[in-house]
């Protein structure tokens, strides 16, 4: 018995070290298929519209470069009829002219030749919410998100009812002289516009979403009814000059449900980085079959600020 | 609210009807069945009449009531392990009858009762999706450094999982943890983990009975969707002073028992509590000293369980139970550069749970039997940072810069409840009470302190307190059912569980009805099936990972919808004979309102918690099949359950279902105890499991934001949870060397964890190495690798008790 006890007591012993409680296994490949990845977000008003086409890489291979495609075919179809086709593409670039990008249904057709299954997607031109007015208050209280007094502005309107309707807004600074900024990363030398007026949005809806210098929200809490948004904001003036809000236009579009949750996805996804791998991961939204990516349009208008 | 209405109409029918039905002369004979040795109530010994083949058991106090025709009875009195009883009298007036029933002299025999609390036979019960184990079989079993552990065991019955590699939570026919209602001495246990969920807070040692109800819950539970576990705390000897403990690879355990006032009041206190940081501290220190610091660290947990009881007369009884449990961890060190200078660290990582019942028994009349319940249970969690450093010149402070962000979030709850048990007529077994639980919930406050001295001088002060105040609820609930036994091959269990919950001007309510049928076929098979609803007020939130204290108790409010579910069984129990049981259960359960976090949130965001969290729908539906071996030297069982799970949000995998994190398509469990003598004692267990799901993008695709020449790679998944662990299976042994010597009694336990070395997956995570490739050239790439927690691990226990 005691022989039992005393192997069982050195078996333990060469065993306890942590190098043996943790050990590492080679896993085979996750199950990767190479696949084309088209992107156009287009608007109302526009003439030309630009796509992308690339393909995607294996995800645990950060080290391969975007890989852009340049020999693909891509149709254009509004309401299934043929407006515009490219047949080439530069660096991945491609533009498709002469449209006229109104309201309506449109889709997309794009061959490859290294991909038996042709892309394919479709989305809409939302109907335009104009809003009902559009109010400046140069005292508008202090801020949610800062402790200093800030400007707001007021827009009411009229949400559709029984529908998923969309809004993205911001403040564009009109006839204003652009400052340049040059960066230089290690890759490339590239050039920053910034303008004027750097504008820090806030909004009081509860689900807005910031992106890239806009506030996106959308109309559950509120849908087919009046509503009132409140967008407050601080302008910082580059220069000495003072800061008037005639300088600025209000940026105020409707969003396809598609370039909605596009957005939203990429706009949840950036934000997550900083927590690693504690944070759920964020489902990229994907229109398009037989591959990756997003065809969307929103219609969209640059407004007076009264 | 219809439907309640209707159930109370239909049950007080039916007891009438069957009142006029049996128009002959009754009496009742009522009392406690205890163990003779010790004085403990016998919970659901079995009451049986030969004559009339009517019968009942005891209930959670050993209490018994059962009400027969006048005439000659033939009472036979039995609980497994223990000599059965006759009593043969005339019945023909009430009678009351205390029972003691002593230890049988064979071997240990014990039993895992399915489907049955109430019955010795599995197709006697109307109650199914219901398991019993006896804490003589858990503390047989094998164990993960031979610390037997209450809930580990029950991962091993069908229709229950474990979350991971070592974890202790409970994942109940597709359910998570959190919708597990678990009960020690009526009193719910927020946080059940020791040591990150390795071990569970339950000591074996101070533990009674264990119950685990699946589905088919009867109207008396409420609360939780998923299930309702009952561990029940010994009371204590009131017949003599004994004792227990272990000595164990990670801790010792302590428990002593006795009575204070010999048949009339009795105590039990047991405590436990690891020793690493103990052993480990001087090696510590000098390993600090050698890097020139001053200071120390370690990890410890301990669990302290006490209960008193008082009988003051036969018709009443006073108990009084409590538990304490803390985990922490410490690292606190002080760098001394020079005499003058000091830099300070200082971490902190402390949960804990505090739970205290008492209870008033009273008997009303030999058929009406009550139980008075007053609660306090309160979970903390706190975690503390400090860092600074401290400058002194000639002995005197002249500079200073310190800060301290102490964290804490944690749940107190206050409950009374007051139930009843009714035993009109043979056929009748009524429940029913209420209770009122007052929340208070921390949803999580900073304290953040920062102390700066210039030259002497105070430069800067702050001791501020952010985050969420607490936030108070009341939750209440009344139940009402009935075991009825319709004919002797119908049984029904019938009844109605309301609960309502009010925070600030938010209130909801709610009316779940119950119902679960049993019909008789021939060949000692039983057909059963079940319907149950629930609703669950208490949120949880979780990252699904490890069981960590980080997790949050959160209420229901006007924003977060409390969670409701409903599940529908089916299945058949069937004695085998020479011991063995079957049963087969399909179920199919729909839950509704579940939380989780939204994708990209995390607990380490700062928006308030109600922003982070989605709700949504869950479904699972599974096939269990529970074959025992329930007597004999040998016995153990097979569990096997086929088993789906998912899950559906709106804001997450872009709307659509996706598997449940824990989904196990497969899942195998069989356990053997083998008694080779009264001086060796083996076990084995071997459990299989398909791998957990996990998500990870196996594709990046680039896109532009603003459009123009700046792209950005994103990882891409075509839904979540995509991809599998590689399945999870081991093999546990153990052999007990048993020794008796007099009123000593002593166990070597010898136990290999994962005997066969498996690894098993714990976590995947993506790392950079230099590979070589196909052309020979040595590249820098990002590889997979599964990590595995424990290969094979023995152990060594001694146990011993007087």
């Amino acid at each position: 018995m005691k022989n039992i006890v005393y192997s069982c007591l050195v078996f333990m012993v060469l065993l306890s070290c942590e190098e043996t409680f943790v050990k590492t296994l080679d896993v085979p490949d996750l199950d990767y298929q190479e696949r084309l990845v088209f992107q156009s977000n287009f608007k109302s008003g526009q003439d030309t519209i630009v796509a992308y086409l690339s393909r995607t890489r294996y995800a645990l291979d950060k080290t391969q470069p975007r890989d852009p495609v340049d020999d693909g075919n891509i149709r254009l179809y509004k309401d299934q009829l043929l407006i515009a086709e490219a047949t080439a593409g530069m660096n991945g670039e491609y533009v498709l002219p002469n449209v006229d990008i109104s309201l309506g249904n449109y889709n997309i057709e794009v061959f490859q030749s290294e991909f038996s299954e042709e892309l394919k997607a479709e989305t809409t031109i939302p109907e335009y919410v104009l809003p009902n007015s559009i109010e400046y208050r140069e005292d508008g209280g202090i801020g949610p998100d800062f402790e200093e007094s800030v400007s707001l502005l007021r827009v009411n309107f009229n949400d559709p009812p029984g529908e998923n309707n969309y809004y993205k807004f911001s403040l564009l600074p009109i006839n204003n002289p652009i400052v340049m900024d040059t960066f230089i990363n290690q890759q490339d030398t590239f050039i920053y516009e910034r303008e004027k007026y750097n504008i820090y949005l806030s909004s009081n809806e509860i689900s807005a979403i910031e992106s890239r210098g806009y506030i996106i929200i959308d109309d559950e809490a509120f849908d087919g009814q009046n509503h009132t948004t409140d967008i407050v904001f601080e302008l910082y003036n580059n220069s000495d000059e003072d800061t008037d809000i005639n300088d600025f236009k209000l940026d105020w579009a409707v969003l396809s449900e598609d370039q909605f949750q596009f957005e939203k996805r990429l706009s949840i996804y950036r934000d997550t980085d900083d927590f690693g791998p504690f944070a759920e991961p964020v489902s990229i939204y994907s229109n398009v079959e037989n591959g990756i990516g997003i065809f969307a349009g929103q219609n969209q208008k640059l407004l007076d600020i009264e | 609210m219809k439907n309640s209405t209707l159930l109370c109409i239909a049950t007080l029918l039916l007891i009438i009807i069957s009142q006029k039905i049996i128009a002959q002369e009754y009496y009742t004979i009522s009392g406690y069945i205890t163990n003779a040795e010790s004085g403990e109530s016998l919970i659901s010994a079995n009451v049986f009449d030969g004559k009339t083949k009517s019968g009942t058991v005891s209930n959670l106090y050993g209490f018994y009531s059962v009400t027969l025709p006048k005439d000659s009875v033939y009472l036979s009195i039995s609980y497994i392990g223990f000599e059965a009883q006759s009593l043969a009298l005339y019945l023909d007036k009430d009678i009351d009858l205390n029972i003691s029933l002593s230890n049988a002299n064979t071997f240990d025999v014990v039993e895992i009762t399915a489907a049955s609390s109430t019955d010795s036979n599995i197709e006697e019960s109307t109650q199914m999706s219901t398991v019993v184990v006896p804490i003589q079989q858990i503390k047989k079993m094998p164990a993960l450094l031979g610390e037997v552990d209450v809930l580990k065991s029950l991962q091993l019955l069908p229709g229950v999982q474990s979350g991971g590699e070592g974890q202790s939570g409970l994942y109940v026919r597709g359910g998570s943890p959190d919708q597990n209602l678990i009960l020690l001495d009526g009193v719910p246990v927020y946080n059940v983990n020791h040591l990150f969920g390795f071990f569970s807070v339950f000591n074996a040692d101070a533990i009674k009975d264990v119950k685990l109800t699946k589905g088919g819950f009867p109207a008396r539970y409420g609360g939780r969707l998923s299930s309702v576990l009952e561990i029940n705390m010994k009371e204590g000897n009131n017949q003599k002073i004994s004792g227990a403990g272990s000595i164990g690879l990670i801790s010792s355990k302590l428990s002593l028992e006795g009575p204070i006032i010999k048949n009339k009041a009795s105590f039990i206190v047991t405590g436990r509590r690891t020793y690493i940081d103990l052993i480990a501290r001087p090696f510590v220190k000098r390993s600090f000293e050698r890097e020139g610091l001053k200071g120390n660290t370690g990890y410890y947990f301990y669990d302290l369980n006490a209960k008193v009881n008082y009988k003051i007369s036969d018709n009443d009884r006073l108990y009084l139970s409590a538990y304490s449990g803390d985990d922490r961890f410490y690292a606190n060190t002080e760098t001394n550069d020079s005499d003058t200078d000091i830099e300070k660290l200082e971490t902190n990582l402390g949960w804990g749970n505090f739970t205290s019942a008492f209870r008033w028994n009273h008997k009303w009349s030999n058929k009406l039997f009550s139980n008075l319940t007053a609660t306090y249970s309160k979970y903390k969690f706190s975690t503390l940072v400090g860092s600074g450093y401290e400058e002194f010149e000639q002995g005197e402070l002249v500079n200073k810069d310190f800060y301290k962000a102490d964290y804490s979030s944690g749940i107190n709850d206050i409950a009374l409840k007051y139930d009843f048990d009714f035993i009109p007529k043979p056929n009748h077994y009524v429940k029913f009470g209420a209770q009122a639980i007052r929340h208070s919930f921390n949803p999580g406050i900073f304290n953040l302190k920062i102390e700066s001295i210039y030259e002497g001088e105070t430069e800067f002060e702050l001791d501020t307190l952010l985050g969420q105040s607490t936030v108070k609820a009341l939750e209440y609930n009344a139940f009402i059912e009935d075991d009825f036994k319709i004919s002797e091959s119908t049984k029904i269990n019938f009844g109605v569980h309301a609960s309502g919950f009010s925070l600030d001007n938010t209130d909801y309510f709610s009316v779940q009805p119950r119902i679960s049928i049993r019909q008789l076929l021939a060949n000692k098979m039983a057909l059963k099936a079940s319907f149950s609803t629930m609703r669950q007020y208490v949120q949880f939130l979780t990252n699904e990972g490890l069981g960590l204290p980080t997790d949050l108790w959160l209420p229901t409010t006007e924003r977060v919808l409390p969670q409701d579910s409903w599940q529908a069984a089916a299945g058949i129990a069937k004695n085998l004979g020479s011991g063995y049981e079957l049963s087969v259960e399909a179920y199919y359960k729909w839950m509704k309102n579940i939380i989780s976090y939204k994708e990209g949130a995390s607990f380490f965001s700062l928006n308030p918690w109600e922003d982070l969290v989605t709700q949504g729908d869950g479904r699972s539906y599974g096939l269990e099949v529970f074959l025992q071996k329930k007597k004999g030297k040998f016995t153990g069982w097979l569990g096997y359950t086929l088993s789906k799970s998912e899950r559906r949000f709106e804001d997450k995998n872009l709307g659509d279902w996706y598997p449940f994190k824990y989904d196990r398509t497969h899942d195998v469990s069989v356990v053997g105890v083998y008694e080779l003598s009264d001086k060796i004692n083996l076990s084995a267990t071997w459990v299989y499991g398909t791998g957990n799901a996990v998500t990870l993008a196996n594709s990046s695709a680039s896109f532009t934001t603003n459009g123009g020449d700046f792209f950005s790679w994103y990882d891409y998944f075509n839904e979540r949870n995509n991809f599998r662990y590689n399945a999870y299976h081991r093999l546990d042994v153990n052999v007990d060397f048993i020794k008796n010597r007099g009123n000593f009694k002593r166990v070597w336990s010898i136990g290999v964890y994962n005997a066969y070395s498996r690894n098993n997956p714990f976590y995947l995570n993506p790392e950079n190495e230099n590979v070589v490739n196909s052309e020979g050239v040595e590249e820098r790439k990002t590889v997979l690798k599964q990590y595995s927690l424990f290969p094979i691990i023995p152990s060594i226990s001694y146990r011993f008790e007087f």
